[in-house]
């Protein structure tokens, strides 16, 4: 994260507190819902693509 | 809603780098572990009885420092989570302190004992705090990969595996390099070989630990504020289950004294110990093996129930193993095969020892979210670890106790029979590396039959924590 997403202030790296010290937002729990969802998408994609390789690796082991 | 709660958050990617990361962790630990004594007094030249000094006060010291880590990864809160900071920080100093360590010999090799044995105090010391500030936010942070019971169970058992895998490679590597230099073959004395695995162990081993913290997340929500220092340990003793599987994994210290005497009944019984390899291997791939089976064992019962269950399976093989070789326990033909099949149920139940009971820690803290409000990974992981470091020691104890009864003395690091001692110490033998161990080790079954975080239970706990993390999220934003 480079910007808070409230007040749009540029943090650093190595600010490493919950809070925006301008806004006080909660930068860690922000928008929080959907960057779990975006994370399920992601795995469930990934799983997908593994599922596809060990599906298609049993098919040429049982031929 | 309950349809969120069974998503998957962790991907493939993730659940491998955070397994790979606990290889690297398990790369430095072993080499330190497995190499200590005979680096220190052999290669260092530091007294044994200063060795032995260190390891007691470090072993009393553990008791304070893993608790009060614990409860310094609870009060902590920043924009990272609470566990990932210190995952992503305590690589750069753990790795250093792991190549001082092993430079001892090169940069002090002069030196007078005093000064070697302050150097080994301070390295050594240095080396087991920062190992312990990563070490518990670690498994911590396996409670709160996600709020998803499956992808905690599978980002442990990734651990387990591929910890095992990496971590192995020190073994492999020492023991061909100290030859190779002993016998001249390499150009490098015995401390320049350390000294370079050492660096090797610092670099690469916490090079892959830092992806721990720069490669996963903590995707279970923290209560806003931060619980005193005092309620952490509170805290701790209200957590009921917790302490059940804590007792159980003392009782199950009594299992381990089976190891202390193998590779003496190989010795004295078989006449060749490396016959211990050859039933081993068996045992060491089913143990790989079981890590992707056991999905199907948990989609059937309960971990309670998978504990108990492979437990008594386990130590009924064990009870076999030994009715069928109690006539012929020298015979190496009959032997080895039995032992094999032994050590192929011995891994299962290993295998299955290393997941369960850490995923049921990680309920745990949910109970304790449930109970207070606030999540105390820090805090119960601290439990486990010490645990660990404490069972080693116990069960090592446990079997010095035993020796002379049995008709065995210790001599230096070797074991001896004991001439004219009445028992049948063959037979005694036999016994303590088939079915006493596991068949004194189902006493630790018992703290498990009061357990109850389980099944309708469990779920309403994390249905009721995930709507009191939906409003610190709501609130947050």
């Amino acid at each position: 994260m480079k910007n808070c997403p409230k007040c749009g202030r540029k943090i650093s790296v190595f600010y490493i507190r919950q809070n925006c010290s301008e806004c006080g937002c909660d930068l860690l729990n922000y928008n929080r819902e959907a960057s779990l969802e975006k994370d399920a998408e992601r795995a469930e994609a990934e799983f997908a693509k593994l599922d596809a390789i060990l599906s298609r690796f049993i098919k040429k082991k049982s031929k | 809603m309950t349809e969120i709660k069974q998503k998957r958050y962790v991907g493939v990617k993730e659940t491998l780098l955070y397994g790979i990361a606990n290889g690297g962790q398990c790369i430095g630990y072993n080499m330190i572990r497995a190499q200590f004594n005979f680096f220190l007094i052999t290669i260092f030249g530091v007294p044994a009885e200063a060795v032995a000094l260190m390891i007691l006060v470090m072993g009393l010291w553990d008791a304070f420092n893993d608790p009060l880590m614990g409860s310094l990864v609870d009060r902590t809160r920043t924009r990272y989570g609470k566990l990932r900071p210190y995952l992503m920080f305590v690589p750069l100093p753990l790795g250093l302190m792991t190549i001082l360590f092993f430079g001892g010999p090169v940069f002090l090799g002069g030196a007078t004992d005093t000064k070697k044995i302050i150097y080994m105090c301070i390295t050594y010391f240095l080396w087991e705090f920062f190992y312990t500030i990563g070490d518990i936010p670690f498994w911590g942070l396996s409670a709160a990969i996600s709020p998803n019971p499956d992808d905690r169970s599978r980002a442990i058992k990734s651990a387990r595996l591929i910890s095992g895998i990496i971590g192995g490679i020190p073994g492999l590597i020492i023991i061909p390099c100290v030859d190779l230099a002993r016998n001249g073959i390499i150009p490098l004395s015995m401390s320049q070989v350390f000294f370079i695995l050492g660096i090797v162990a610092g670099t690469v081993g916490m090079g892959l630990f830092s992806l721990s913290g720069f490669c996963t997340k903590e995707r279970v929500v923290q209560s806003n504020d931060e619980p005193k220092l005092l309620d952490c340990f509170r805290y701790l003793f209200r957590n009921r289950p917790l302490l059940l599987i804590t007792l159980s994994n003392i009782i199950g210290t009594i299992e381990g004294i089976g190891g202390t005497f193998t590779t003496f009944f190989y010795t004295m019984s078989l006449g060749i110990n490396s016959l211990s390899i050859l039933a081993g291997l068996p045992g060491t791939i089913m143990g790989w093996a079981t890590y992707p089976l056991m999905t199907i064992l948990e989609k059937r019962w309960t971990s309670r129930q998978i504990v108990i269950r492979v437990s008594i399976f386990h130590a009924l093989v064990t009870v076999c193993v030994f009715l069928a070789g109690c006539k012929c326990y020298t015979n190496p033909a009959i032997i080895v095969p039995l032992l094999a099949v032994q050590g192929v149920s011995g891994a299962i139940s290993g295998s299955i020892k290393m997941v369960i009971p850490t995923k049921m820690i990680a309920e745990t803290v949910d109970y304790m979210e449930y109970k207070t409000g606030k999540r105390n990974e820090g805090m119960s992981f601290s439990i486990l670890t010490f645990v660990g470091k404490l069972t080693a020691s116990l069960s090592s104890s446990m079997a010095a106790l035993i020796m002379p009864l049995v008709g065995v003395a210790q001599v230096g690091e070797d074991l001896q029979l004991v001439e004219n001692s009445g028992v049948n110490t063959l037979f005694w033998l036999w016994g303590l590396v088939t079915c006493i161990p596991t068949l004194l080790g189902l006493l630790s079954l018992i703290p498990y039959f009061f357990y109850d975080l389980e099944g309708d239970k469990l779920k309403m706990i994390q249905e009721e924590n995930r709507k009191r993390q939906e409003s610190i999220i709501k609130e947050a934003d």
